[in-house]
C-alpha cells in the first residue's frame, strides 16, 4: 500500500471515530434532563473512588450511610443549641448522672418493614462490646451496660460520671437491626451491600461511578421532598470544583479559592455558601521544651502574630480565634461575662511581644534572634502538613511575622503519616499547627486539648485547676454549672496560653437553591451545613421544592 | 531453546526478588495504619478509635520473619487480604475496579503514541529534510516537555468546560451502568478522548525521535543502498528491511512502557476523575495501605518483567544474531 492510500486510510478513520463521538456526545446530551419538579439532588463530599461499603461501624463507609440510612438517637446541633430527637424522643439522667434512660419513638419501621425496638438500641451496643473492633467511639471506655427496659426505653448505666460522653452514645452511634445484625458472621468484615436502616432513605443502586439513594417512604419524619440523591464519583478538588461550577453538582463540601468570584457570581441567584465555623486551628508549643514552657515566650509568640493577614491570605473564609478557646459564634452564650478585651479579642503588637521578652531576661543576639540568659536563642520549627495548601500558606507567613519579633521559625513541611507520628505519638515537636475537636458543647474541643495524657493532648498541658473544671463540667447535667466550669477553663486559655488560637476551622459547604429551598444559613443555623454524616438527614428533611 | 531457558530461569528469580523488596519497603515507613486513619478525620472523631482501629487493621507485632512466610503463602494462594483504605474491601476488589480501565486508557494511548509515533518517525527519515521530517522532530519535542497535568487542565479547562465539547469527568456518565452495549461503548471512548489526548501528546515525541534517529543510522548501512540499487521497490526497502532492523531498540523500550502501564497515569487520573490504579497507588502510600501498596507493586513489577520476558522471546524470532548466539553456546 502507498504511502497516500495509507495516510487516507488514517485521515478516514479519524474522520469516522470523530463523527461517532459527535453522535455519542449528541446522545448523551439528553443524558440527565432534569424533571422540573423534584429533580435529583447530586451530592459530593470525599473524593472517591466508591466502593459498595454500607457498614455504618466501617471507617470507610460511604457517605449517606451514617445519617441518611442509619441514625441516631439524636442530632445534637454542634452550630445552634437545638437538639433533634431522631429515634431517641427524650432522655434522662438518673443515680447521681450514672444512668441515662431514653425514652424511644414508637412506630418506627426498618426498611424491609419490621418493627424498630429498644432490642434494636440494646443489641446495637451490646454488639459493639463484642466487637471492640467496631467501637470507634469507644462508648465502652465509659458504659458498664446497656439494657432494654420494655419495648421503648433503654437504660444505659455508666462506670464513672461522664455526662459530655452521652454525645458519643446518643449522637454519633447509628443503630443496627438486631434482626440482621445477630446473623452476620464477622462485621468487622461485613460490607452491607444491602443495607437496611430507620433512616430518610433507602440505598437504590450501585455503580463505581455513582451510587444511588431513594426516598424511604414509611419513614417516620414523612417521606422527604427530595425524591432521588445521587452520589457521584470525584478523585480530588479540581475535578470536583469543575462539577460545582458546571453545575453538575448541586451540594458539595469542598474547599474553592475565591468563591464569591468563581462559584456565587457564576449564578448569584442560586449559588450560595455558607462555612459555619466548626473548631479551631491552633499553634501547638510542645510544653515540654523549656524555652516553650515560659509564659512570656507564648504571649510574644501570639502578639508577633498578625491575625489579621492570615485571614486576609486565605480569602477571608476563616474567622480569627477566640483567645478564649470557643468556636464563636456557635459557643456565644459560654462567653463568661465581664471578660477583660485582651481576653475576648487576639492583638497584634509586636512592640510589646519583645518588651515581654526583654523582662523575662531574653536578649537579642548577633542575628536579632532573642536568646536565653543560659544562651539558648528562640529558634523553632514549626510543624505542618504538605498536602494541607492552606497550613502552608499560613506558615509561611507566621514564620515571617516572627521573624520581625525576633523569634527564628523554621517551617518543616511533613507528609500526613510522619506529621500525626510527631504529633501523636513521639511527641516530636516544636511548634507545630494543629486541628482541635468539635462538639456540641466547647468541652469536647477542651478535653481533647488539655486533659492529660490524651492522645490529642499533643502539647502536653497538665494543670490542676483545668483538670478540676473538666471534671467539673463532666460530673454534672446542670447547664448553668456546665457554664461555670467552661469560664474556668476559657479564662486559662486567654492568659495561660497552652496553646495558642489562630483562625477558625470551618465546615465546607456550598449549594444551589435552583430546585430546592430550606437549607441551612448563618442566619438559621438549624444545622451545620455540608453533605457531613449528622446533618444530612436534618437538612434533607428540612428542603422544599421550589 | 536454551537461550529461552535461561530468560526463563532469570525472570522466576526476578520475580522472587520483587516479592521479598514487596515486602520489606512498606515496612520502613513510620506511623501506622490505624493512626493515619483517624487522622484522615483531622482530630473530628473521638481518640478511642486508635484500638479499636488497630484491632480491625491486625496490625501486629509478630516477628517480621513470621510475617514474611505468611505473605509468601497469601501471594502463592491469591490472597492480598484486605485493604485498609477501604476496609473491609478485598485488595483485589479494589484493583479490578480500576486496572481494565487503566489497561484501557493506558494501554490504548500508550500503544496508540508507539504506532503512530514509530510510523512518523520511519516516515520521517525516509524523507530526511522532507515535510515531516522538518517539522514534527521540533514540535514533538515541544509538546514533549509540557507536564501531563498542565496540558490535561488546559485541554479539560478549553475543549471541556469553556467550549463543552467533551465531557468534564469519569470514565463514562455517571448515569449510565457499564454493559456491552454500543451507546456504553461509544460514551466510553466519548470520555477518553481528552484524557487519551493529554497521554499520547507529551510521549508521540519520543517514539518519532527515537525511531527517526535509529532509521537514519540504519539507512546508512550498506545493504540499504544495494537493496535500492536492486530495484527493490521503496516501500518494501523502507518497511521489510530498514525499519524492521531499526524497530529492535524502540522494542525494548515499548516493552518497558507496556509493563509501566499498569502503574497508572495519577496525574491524568486526578484531573479527569478517571477511575485507575495510578490514583489507587498514591492513595495507598499516603494512607500506609501495606496490603493495598503490595498488590499493586507486585502488579506493576510483575507486568513489567513479564513484557520484558515477552520482547526478549520475540526479540529470538525478530533478530537472527540473537538465536545465532544462544545457539552457539
Amino acid at each position: 500500500m502507498s504511502i497516500k492510500r495509507k495516510l487516507g486510510l488514517i485521515a478516514a478513520s479519524a474522520v469516522t471515530a470523530l463523527t461517532m463521538t459527535g453522535w455519542s456526545a449528541a446522545a448523551m446530551a439528553a443524558d440527565r434532563a432534569p424533571a422540573i419538579q423534584a429533580p435529583p439532588l447530586t451530592v459530593y463530599g470525599y473524593p472517591g473512588p466508591l466502593m459498595r461499603n454500607f457498614n455504618p461501624f466501617s471507617e470507610s463507609t460511604m457517605l449517606g450511610s451514617l445519617s441518611l440510612i442509619y441514625e441516631p438517637l439524636f442530632y445534637f446541633n454542634t452550630v445552634g443549641s437545638q437538639v433533634y430527637p431522631l429515634l431517641g424522643l427524650k432522655y434522662a439522667w438518673s443515680n447521681g448522672n450514672k444512668v441515662l434512660t431514653v425514652d424511644l419513638r414508637r412506630n418506627v419501621r426498618w426498611t424491609d418493614g419490621k418493627p424498630f425496638t429498644a432490642q434494636d438500641v440494646a443489641f446495637t451496643f451490646n454488639y459493639l462490646k463484642k466487637n471492640p473492633a467496631l467501637d470507634l467511639e469507644g462508648v465502652w471506655t465509659a458504659l458498664s451496660s446497656v439494657t432494654a427496659e420494655g419495648p421503648y426505653t433503654v437504660r444505659f448505666t455508666f462506670k464513672t460520671v461522664d455526662v459530655p460522653y452521652s454525645w458519643y452514645i446518643l449522637g454519633q452511634t447509628p443503630i443496627v437491626p438486631e434482626h440482621i445484625w445477630s446473623k452476620v458472621a464477622n462485621p468487622t468484615k461485613f460490607l452491607n451491600p444491602n443495607p437496611v436502616g430507620t433512616g430518610p432513605y433507602k440505598f437504590t443502586s450501585f455503580n463505581p461511578e455513582e451510587y444511588t439513594f431513594t426516598a424511604n417512604p414509611h419513614y417516620w419524619g414523612g417521606e422527604s421532598k427530595v425524591h432521588e440523591l445521587l452520589f457521584p464519583n470525584y478523585l480530588g478538588g479540581t475535578s470536583a470544583q469543575l462539577g460545582l461550577l458546571s453545575g453538575k453538582i448541586d451540594w458539595a463540601g469542598i474547599n474553592v479559592p475565591n468563591i464569591q468570584t468563581v462559584y456565587v457570581n457564576r449564578d448569584p441567584k442560586y449559588n450560595h455558601y455558607w462555612f459555619a465555623p466548626a473548631s479551631i486551628d491552633m499553634l501547638l508549643p510542645n510544653l515540654r521544651n523549656p524555652l516553650l514552657a515560659s509564659l512570656p515566650v507564648r504571649e510574644a509568640l501570639s502578639l508577633g502574630i498578625n491575625r489579621a493577614k492570615l485571614y486576609a491570605a486565605e480569602y477571608k473564609y476563616s474567622p480569627i480565634a477566640s483567645p478564649t478557646g470557643l468556636t464563636l459564634p456557635n459557643f456565644k452564650e459560654y462567653l463568661a461575662p465581664g471578660l477583660p478585651k485582651q481576653d475576648l479579642t487576639f492583638a497584634y503588637n509586636p512592640q510589646k511581644a519583645e518588651q515581654i521578652l526583654t523582662k523575662a531576661g531574653f536578649k537579642k543576639n548577633a542575628s536579632g534572634i532573642f536568646t536565653s540568659p543560659s544562651g539558648k536563642p528562640l529558634s523553632f520549627t514549626l510543624q505542618v502538613v504538605n498536602s494541607f495548601t492552606v497550613w502552608d500558606v499560613e506558615a509561611a507567613i507566621i514564620a515571617q511575622e516572627l521573624k520581625q519579633v525576633g523569634i527564628q521559625v523554621t517551617v518543616n513541611e511533613e507528609s500526613w503519616a510522619v506529621y500525626q507520628n510527631n504529633m501523636n505519638v513521639s511527641r516530636n515537636f516544636q511548634l507545630a499547627l494543629s486541628f482541635t475537636s468539635t462538639g456540641p458543647t466547647p468541652f469536647y474541643l477542651y478535653n481533647n486539648l488539655l486533659r492529660p495524657n490524651q492522645m490529642f493532648n499533643a502539647e502536653g498541658w497538665n494543670n490542676p485547676a483545668t483538670n478540676a473544671a473538666l471534671n467539673m463540667f463532666q460530673q454534672t447535667s446542670n447547664p448553668k454549672v456546665q457554664k461555670q466550669a467552661i469560664y474556668r477553663i476559657e479564662k486559662i486559655m486567654a492568659t495561660q496560653l497552652p496553646a495558642i488560637g489562630l483562625f477558625e476551622q470551618t465546615s465546607w459547604n456550598e449549594y444551589s437553591d435552583r430546585y430546592y429551598t430550606g437549607w441551612p444559613t448563618a442566619k438559621d443555623p438549624y444545622a451545620v451545613g455540608g453533605p457531613w454524616s449528622f446533618p444530612m438527614e436534618i437538612i434533607l428533611m428540612h428542603l422544599r421544592p421550589r | 531453546m536454551r537461550y529461552v531457558l535461561n530468560r526463563l530461569r532469570f525472570l522466576l528469580l526476578t520475580l522472587w526478588a520483587v516479592v521479598t523488596i514487596n515486602f520489606i519497603l512498606p515496612r520502613l515507613m513510620p506511623g501506622n495504619p490505624a493512626l493515619l486513619m483517624i487522622a484522615r478525620f483531622h482530630g473530628l472523631i473521638s481518640p478511642q478509635a486508635l484500638h479499636a482501629l488497630e484491632l480491625q487493621f491486625g496490625v501486629t507485632n509478630q516477628p517480621l520473619w513470621v510475617q514474611y512466610m505468611t505473605y509468601l503463602s497469601n501471594i502463592a494462594h491469591g490472597n492480598f487480604g484486605l485493604s485498609l483504605t477501604y476496609y473491609p474491601v478485598p485488595v483485589t476488589t479494589v484493583i479490578l475496579n480500576s486496572l481494565p480501565w487503566t489497561l484501557g486508557l493506558a494501554g490504548t494511548a500508550t500503544l496508540f503514541s508507539a504506532v503512530v509515533g514509530t510510523l512518523l518517525g520511519i516516515h520521517a527519515a525516509w524523507r530526511r529534510g522532507g515535510v515531516l521530517d522538518s517539522t514534527l522532530p521540533v514540535a514533538t519535542t515541544f509538546t514533549g516537555a509540557i507536564p501531563h497535568q498542565w496540558l490535561g487542565l488546559i485541554l479539560l479547562y478549553v475543549l471541556g468546560f469553556t467550549l463543552n465539547w467533551f465531557p468534564l469527568s469519569h470514565a463514562y456518565s455517571t448515569s449510565m451502568t457499564p454493559s456491552w452495549s454500543v451507546p456504553f461503548i461509544l460514551n466510553v471512548l466519548d470520555h477518553a478522548i481528552l484524557p487519551g489526548a493529554t497521554m499520547v501528546i507529551p510521549t508521540i515525541g519520543g517514539w518519532l525521535l527515537h525511531m527517526r534517529n535509529n532509521m537514519i543510522q540504519t539507512l546508512s548501512d550498506d545493504y540499504v543502498v544495494f537493496g535500492e540499487a536492486k530495484g527493490i521497490r521503496p516501500n518494501k526497502l523502507m518497511y521489510q528491511y530498514a525499519a524492521r532492523n531499526a524497530l529492535l531498540p524502540s522494542l525494548t523500550g515499548f516493552a518497558m512502557a507496556l509493563g509501566f502501564v499498569v502503574g497508572g497515569a495519577v496525574l491524568v487520573e486526578v484531573v479527569f476523575s478517571y477511575p485507575g490504579v495510578g490514583y489507587q497507588l498514591v492513595n495507598a502510600v499516603e494512607n500506609e495501605d501495606y496490603p493495598l501498596m503490595q498488590g499493586l507493586f507486585l502488579i506493576i513489577a510483575v507486568a513489567v518483567l513479564l513484557a520484558n520476558f515477552l520482547v526478549e522471546i520475540l526479540y529470538v524470532k525478530m533478530d537472527p544474531r540473537v538465536r545465532r548466539a544462544g545457539s552457539s553456546e
